[in-house]
């Protein structure tokens, strides 16, 4: 997942549409992740391979469309309009109970302009997931329901400063794990 | 099941674009389709007995023969470059159609004020005229082919409001038809013509709208 950037993929598409077929590639490319993301929150119930379908959907109708896109205006706003088409065509083929029109619209804005901070919030949940159980415990005590060490290690019934140990080993640890998870962005 | 790097793989393998804009294929079949609707549609009226009006254009300079010619075609200006718009998925209807609405508004306003100071009986006189009937057929009638064209040339975009686009083109073309009428019809009261000029292209609208519906879907 992650942002994507206007500037590349327009940049990208414009010399895709003049015949570049790796810069289409690329564009292509850059846009499966994201796509497969707002399969998974839109149809989180539904199928992996289902989920695929509808990304593949998305992505041939982009390339049937592509000539609709004016490629002296943003991209992305073009993108999401054809995502969001299909995912309705496809949401009311599958004759699913649909989610709202204003629930897709959410989470297509929030691909649309990625809130910053639900995604640094799931990173950060990953992050605390990946520490041992009474780190991972100390660390929620008191980094994320702001408790201070003396009522995080009563809690826990560990001592106080025990608590303060594992508390700054559990930052360490999530600042590693977190930098490289940044890295593996694209 | 083709996996989704294959198809990456084939999608990316396709040529460049090259060729007209959207744009530019609007506009060229907007116009060719409404000048040879204006020659068909003239013809078929001459057949029918109705020619173009003696004088017409010493007639069109009076103010209310001219705004019988002038109201529809600025329908038609309003509603093409909201036409041009909706071919794109992001396009939305919004503020940006408020020209087509006010131009849409003349017409109605224009017969409400000529019809609403009468007496009850010589507004129905103005009203019916020599018959609304002929004027009505003619404009949706003809309005029909510009409306088959512009939905050709809809459904190469990538419409995400087939109800709208539709009747953006419906009533573009009704306006179109409305103005082609005008050449022959010989009611010149604006409470005749700001009337069933106005139901006749509203009446496209709905056409196109429907239209749009059923085959802008992709």
């Amino acid at each position: 997942m992650g942002r994507l950037d206007e500037d590349h993929i327009s940049s990208k598409m414009r010399a895709a549409l003049g015949g570049d077929q790796s810069a289409y590639r690329n564009v292509l490319e850059t846009l499966v992740p994201t796509l497969r993301h707002m399969a998974r929150r839109i149809a989180p119930q539904t199928p992996e391979d289902i989920q695929e379908d509808l990304v593949q959907e998305i992505l041939t109708s982009i390339h049937a469309k592509r000539h609709t896109w004016q490629q002296t205006k943003p991209i992305l706003p073009w993108i999401y309009a054809i995502a969001r088409h299909r995912v309705i065509d496809h949401l009311r083929k599958e004759k699913r109970s649909p989610k709202t029109v204003s629930d897709l619209d959410d989470i297509m804005d929030s691909i649309a302009a990625p809130n910053p901070s639900v995604e640094l919030q799931h990173d950060i949940e990953q992050g605390i997931r990946s520490l041992n159980t009474q780190t991972e415990a100390v660390v929620r005590a008191m980094a994320v329901d702001g408790k201070d060490a003396k009522q995080a290690a009563e809690e826990l019934g560990i001592t106080e400063n025990a608590a303060r140990i594992a508390f700054h080993r559990g930052l360490k640890k999530l600042r590693v794990f977190l930098s490289d998870y940044a890295r593996e962005r694209p | 099941m083709k996996t989704t790097n294959d198809l990456v793989a084939q999608l990316s393998a396709a040529p460049g674009l090259s060729g007209r804009s959207l744009t530019q294929i609007y506009l060229m079949v907007f116009f060719s389709s409404s000048i040879v609707l204006a020659a068909f549609g003239l013809v078929l009226f001459e057949l029918a007995g109705a020619s173009i009006r003696s004088g017409y254009f010493n007639l069109v300079t009076e103010p209310v023969i001219a705004l019988k010619q002038l109201t529809p075609l600025l329908v038609a200006i309003t509603s093409v470059p909201l036409g041009i718009m909706l071919l794109r998925p992001e396009a939305r209807l919004s503020f940006k159609a408020v020209p087509l609405v006010v131009a849409l508004l003349i017409l109605p306003i224009l017969a409400a004020s000529t019809l609403v100071p009468l007496s009850e009986d010589s507004r129905s006189i103005v009203m019916l005229g020599d018959g609304f009937y002929q004027c009505l057929t003619s404009i949706v009638g003809l309005s029909i082919g510009l409306l088959a064209a512009q939905i050709l040339v809809l459904r190469r975009g990538a419409v995400t409001q087939p109800g709208g686009a539709g009747a953006v083109a419906g009533l573009a073309a009704g306006a179109i038809a409305a103005i082609i009428y005008a050449f022959i019809c010989t009611e010149d009261s604006p409470g005749f013509y700001g009337l069933w000029y106005s139901v006749g292209i509203f009446a496209s609208g709905f056409v196109g709208a429907l239209v749009g519906k059923r085959f802008l879907r992709w």
